[in-house]
């Protein structure tokens, strides 16, 4: 692996052995998910004792070294505009960016980008350690400490010592359990060349919770220097902005490092197809359930057999080692038959490997024992965040960290949770499906997951967020002052456009309106809805007095674009989500509400929904069960004011 | 909760002296100051079960469209318990059907079925061995109930509207895994376009049986019209006589239409009479044909009337010319020596080749079976073309044009360079359209399509 520093090693701190020791908040884990629990709960003012196992890293990029794309780019943005770090960890290490999605659509495009893993750590580690009231110690979590009532006093290492804490923030990656497959090889470990973890499992099914196997996989990794470049296609990296709201609007200058593309081809197939019983997948020995939108090479080539073709990406994983990560090659074949498979494929005829690709089965709590504020609901105090909840990605993984450290750190001080609500962000989607579908397989952000996309943009997650974030103690005063000023921008800006008239003869042919009733004028603010027409054409005919950021101009066009569609898009959202205003009190006894089926009020007993909306959306409760439950609501509230009854 | 206010035609669609209209919702007051207009257009103020007389505007030409009674009900002392108003009007289907339309024109949404007992379950005001029955009925809307509990003509409905619900998920998949992942070059979206542009057609296709479907349920719509003094209210009584149905003569306030349910053939037959297609000296024939379109566009079937002993006459033609698919008749064909008459006719025949000239005389009664041989066929010819799936339901049908303008929409916005994500929003309401039709809905449909057909991620 790279021989670079380890940071779990370097901050390891000694308990005092006097007092029996006591955090605010204590996080299990280290990874993207821990690191943003952690911060977040330490920005909120609370004691905050991060856990990271022996021999790991922090903020740990196990699989490739992407970060961003559609709806996970998003999900970056809208943890950056919360006050997260992840953003500004991008923006110290990115080796490779590029706007994606740009040809979908405004309420696709967001920002890839591809980091120096080693560098990404680094980052991480340093915002840890300037974090104030947050320590980091090198140490395995065995067991949760719980009350009488469920509640969590502290957690037991397995050295057998014990800390007590308020909440406790469980972010275990593919550390329980883990088991990775190889072609038949097979090893215990949360990742390659860590350690499983077995205890904590244990542990959590003998709290009752119930656990699931879920199964991920990563691709070979070959060296740079082997690779015909007369044979593969080279990207190179774009001028774009920054990911975080904090490092400004500016383009800045393209990072260095390219990527290329590639393909695979029949040759490759052929090499699978004759390997098939060698697969750990196809061999039958992994249990666990995989990802459909993350399929292995075999079940590519098994699934599609009729496509002759797969697109690979080449990127590398760091910015002075030859460690090249073959995007789109996940797979658990033997070490072999990877090494054939990849010299089909042009540009790689005569690659070394540096390593093998494999694949990791893990232990996963099935979310919708969860809160919306990630607490588990049978265990006050608890709460899980991360690939522990079922969800793949960094980036999903580093949301959740973030709604459970604040929520964490809202319980030691008595406040009620924040709740995120999936009309208005990403991460709101993300949590609502997770504790209301529930999964049957690895979970993935995917913009048409949320009903609002046209709303939910890259570029106004500091407009939908931040607010929040200064509400509840997590933005920056810098990130205040930012978006203060921007929104001051906008608004003089939309006045300014909606004074400025175009005379038509004055305008492109392919601009004017053609109708003869057409005014001689339009104004600059309607002229912005045309798609052909950019904010930059009136800019330079008519420049605003002071010099304003170029987010200003695009934020008025894309408002001024998407506003018939965002209008006709939430009126469907209103229909869908007609009852998100009729709460259900916690005591409420489903099993006593007439007309609802069994199967029914049992989930409905166990998933607990907050309002009659959010129960609509549990997977077999039938319209005809909501609208039982909306009468007997409404007669319990008639019984409740009999006054008001005619 | 619910918020919007609804409005359906009351009584049911056989046609009856009286018909209600009636409406629902916080606007329901409101909808009735737009729509009636009170006796000498005072002002008036609603009372809870005071009935008022008036008449119900057409807010186009601020014309009556028939002589109501209006009946004001307050919160929660009505059926549904919302603010509710009833209009009892003339029983014909055609009125009470411009009844309803002016009051979705002032802002009311057409009720599902069962919907106002649904609210009045939802408000409490039926008790539990009522609510039962109604449970079953809330439970159709899935698709699957509705093919049991309804009718075949409904399952086959929503087995047509599924199917192209499918195709559209399918291409619906298409555009998402381009918008998702878009580095992995398989989705193609003229492939999509292409599976859009069918699934419009078909939409179209199952909108346009709502011409026969209303049919089915309101009757065959024939229009009399023609030059003043042909005879035109002579063949409608000659007609409506022999044939009555159901006596329910309504006479038009200000329109001068005159309509009459017969039965023909074992078809109900809606008989519209029209006032002359007047001809002022100096008007140029425009105005003429503008008329006959209008009352061509409301009606199944128009009939020409002209007189036996002149023969057809400009205004005559600018009629045919409107109603391409009309029928001719030469009335007073006993004033008129039969070789004069004949030569009349072949001349018309031979001007109007592949028309129906027929002729009668409404006074003595001849030719007139003649005239209900030719109606009678032409109702069998449109049944011809209908295999088996037809929409009878206001609901459906402007589902399915609400369906069809999205459709219309997102490939406009795909062949014009518009954005991909606005263009799946667009599919997504027609999706929408049709899943409200058999009650289902959309998102995770989407998604697991996505992953079924495609080779997605990295």
């Amino acid at each position: 692996m790279n021989p670079s520093h380890n940071y779990g090693d370097t901050r390891l701190h000694e308990p005092q052995d006097t007092m029996p020791e006591a955090f605010d908040v204590i996080v299990v884990g280290a990874g993207h998910a821990g690191c943003e629990a952690a911060l977040a709960a330490a920005r909120l003012g609370r004691e905050v004792l991060v856990l990271t196992l022996p021999g790991t890293r922090i903020a740990h990029m196990a699989c490739n070294c992407s970060i961003g794309g559609p709806a996970k780019g998003h999900l970056v943005r809208e943890i950056d505009a919360l006050g997260g770090s992840m953003g500004r960890a991008v923006d110290e290490t990115v080796t490779h960016i590029r706007y994606v999605g740009t040809s979908k659509g405004h309420a696709i495009r967001t920002l890839r980008a591809q980091v120096d893993k080693d560098e990404y750590s680094e980052a991480m580690a340093r915002i840890l350690t300037l974090a104030e009231r947050l320590t980091v110690r090198t140490a395995e979590a065995a067991a949760p400490l719980t009350g009488a009532d469920g509640e969590v006093l502290g957690v037991r290492l397995s050295d057998g010592s014990e800390i007590r804490c308020t909440a406790l923030v469980l972010t275990t990656g593919t550390y329980l359990n883990g088991l990775l497959h190889c072609g038949d090889e097979q090893t215990p470990g949360g990742c390659f060349d860590a350690p499983a973890v077995a205890s904590l499992s244990r542990a959590l099914a003998d709290l009752g919770l119930q656990l699931g196997r879920f199964k991920t996989g990563t691709t070979p990794r070959v060296d740079r220097d082997s690779i015909d470049w007369s044979e593969v296609t080279r990207i190179d990296s774009e001028e774009t902005e920054p990911f975080s709201y904090l490092n400004g609007r500016l383009n800045r200058p393209a990072p260095a490092l390219p990527c290329w593309q590639t393909r695979t081809n029949r040759a490759t197939h052929d090499v699978i197809v004759r390997n098939l019983h060698r697969s750990a997948l196809y061999g039958g020995r992994i249990e666990g359930i995989g990802p459909r939108y993350c399929p292995s090479i075999e079940d590519k080539v098994v699934r599609f057999a009729e496509r002759d073709s797969h697109p690979i990406f080449l990127e590398l994983e760091y910015r002075d080692h030859p460690s090249v990560y073959v995007q789109g090659m996940s797979t658990s074949m033997p070490a072999d038959v990877q090494i054939e498979m990849l010299r089909t494929i042009p540009g790689l005829r005569d690659v070394r490997m540096l390593r093998p690709g494999y694949a990791v089965e893990y232990d996963m709590v099935f979310p919708d024992q969860l809160r919306p504020s990630l607490e588990v609901r049978t265990l006050p105090g608890l709460f899980l965040a991360g690939q522990i909840n079922g969800t793949s990605g960094y980036e999903e993984a580093a949301a959740q960290g973030l709604v459970a450290g604040i929520n964490a750190a809202r319980r030691c001080r008595g406040l009620p949770a924040v709740i995120f609500d999936r009309k208005e962000s990403y991460i709101g989607v993300l949590i609502d499906d997770l504790v209301t579908r529930g999964l049957e397989e690895p979970y993935r952000m995917l913009t048409a997951r949320a009903e609002r996309r046209l709303s939910l943009r890259h570029d106004n997650a500091d407009r939908r967020l931040t607010p929040l974030a200064v509400d509840i103690g997590m933005a920056e005063p810098e990130r205040a002052r930012r978006l203060e000023r921007k929104l001051q921008a906008i608004d003089r800006e939309r006045t300014r456009l909606s004074r400025i008239v175009f005379y038509q003869r004055d305008l492109p042919e392919a601009w004017r309106r053609t109708d003869p009733a057409a005014p001689e004028g339009i104004r600059a603010i309607d002229l912005l809805r045309r798609p052909d027409v950019r904010y930059e054409w009136i800019r330079e005919r008519n420049p605003p007095p002071e010099d304003i950021d170029s987010d200003v101009g695009e934020a008025l066009a894309i408002d001024a674009r998407y506003e018939g569609y965002v209008a006709r898009q939430d009126q469907r959202t209103a229909r869908l989500f007609a009852h998100a205003n009729t709460p259900i009190p916690s005591e409420i006894d489903y099993g006593a509400i007439y007309g609802i089926s069994r199967a029914s009020a049992d989930r409905l007993t166990r998933l607990r929904p907050l309002d009659v909306a959010q129960a609509s959306r549990i997977p077999g409760v039938t319209p005809a069960d909501v609208q039982m439950l909306m009468i007997h609501l409404r007669r319990a509230t008639a019984a409740r004011h009999p006054e008001s009854e005619p | 909760m619910q918020t919007d206010t609804i409005a359906a035609i009351g009584s049911g669609p056989a046609p009856g002296a009286i018909g209600i209209v009636r409406i629902s919702g916080p606007a329901s007051h409101a909808v009735a100051r737009t729509i009636f207009r009170s006796r000498n257009a005072s002002p008036f103020r609603l009372a809870q079960g005071r009935i008022r007389y008036g008449a119900i505007i057409d807010s186009s030409d601020q014309t009556a469209i028939d002589e109501a009674l209006l009946l004001p009900f307050f919160a929660p002392r009505s059926y549904t318990g919302e603010d509710m108003v009833e209009f009892s009007c003339h029983g014909s289907p055609y009125i009470l059907a411009r009844v309803l339309r002016a009051a979705l024109d002032a802002g009311c949404r057409a009720a599902e079925p069962g919907e106002f007992t649904y609210r009045a379950y939802l408000s409490g005001r039926l008790d539990l061995a009522q609510a039962e029955a109604v449970a079953d009925l809330i439970a159709t809307r899935s698709a699957a109930a509705l093919h049991s509990a309804m009718d075949l003509r409904s399952g086959l409905l929503s087995q047509a509207v599924d199917g192209i619900r499918d195709r559209l998920l399918s291409a619906l998949a298409t555009l998402e895994a381009s918008i998702e992942f878009s580095d992995d070059t398989l989705a193609d979206s003229d492939q999509a376009t292409a599976a859009i542009g069918e699934a419009l057609a078909k939409v179209r296709e199952l909108e346009r049986t709502y011409r026969l479907g209303r049919i089915v349920r309101d009757g065959y719509r024939v229009a009399i019209i023609g030059r003043p003094n042909v005879g035109k209210s002579s063949l409608f009584n000659a007609l409506a006589g022999r044939n009555r149905a159901l006596v329910t003569p309504i006479p038009g306030t200000t329109r001068d239409v005159i309509e009459e349910t017969i039965t023909l053939g074992g078809f109900a037959v809606t008989l519209i009479d029209t006032a002359g297609i007047r001809h002022a000296r100096g008007i140029v024939e425009a105005a003429g044909i503008v008329e006959a379109r209008n009352v061509a566009a409301g009606a199944n079937l128009v009939i020409v009337v002209g007189d036996a002993r002149i023969g057809l006459r400009a205004t005559d033609e600018a009629s045919l010319t409107a109603a391409p698919a009309a029928l001719i008749v030469l009335n007073k064909s006993d004033l008129v020596a039969p070789d004069r008459m004949e030569r009349h006719r072949t001349k018309a025949a031979a001007l109007y080749v592949g028309r129906d000239v027929l002729c009668a005389s409404a006074k003595t009664g001849s030719g007139l079976s003649s005239i209900e041989t030719a109606l009678v066929n032409r109702m069998q010819g449109e049944q011809m073309f209908v295999d088996g799936t037809i929409v009878t339901n206001e609901r459906h049908a402007s589902e399915l044009s609400r369906a069809g303008e999205h459709l219309r929409r997102a490939i406009e916005g795909l062949s014009s360079g518009q954005e991909v994500v606005q263009a799946a929003f667009d599919v997504r309401e027609a999706t929408d359209a049709l899943g409200s039709i058999t009650g289902v809905t959309t998102t995770e449909d989407i998604i697991r399509t996505i992953f079924s057909r495609f080779c997605v991620g990295k």
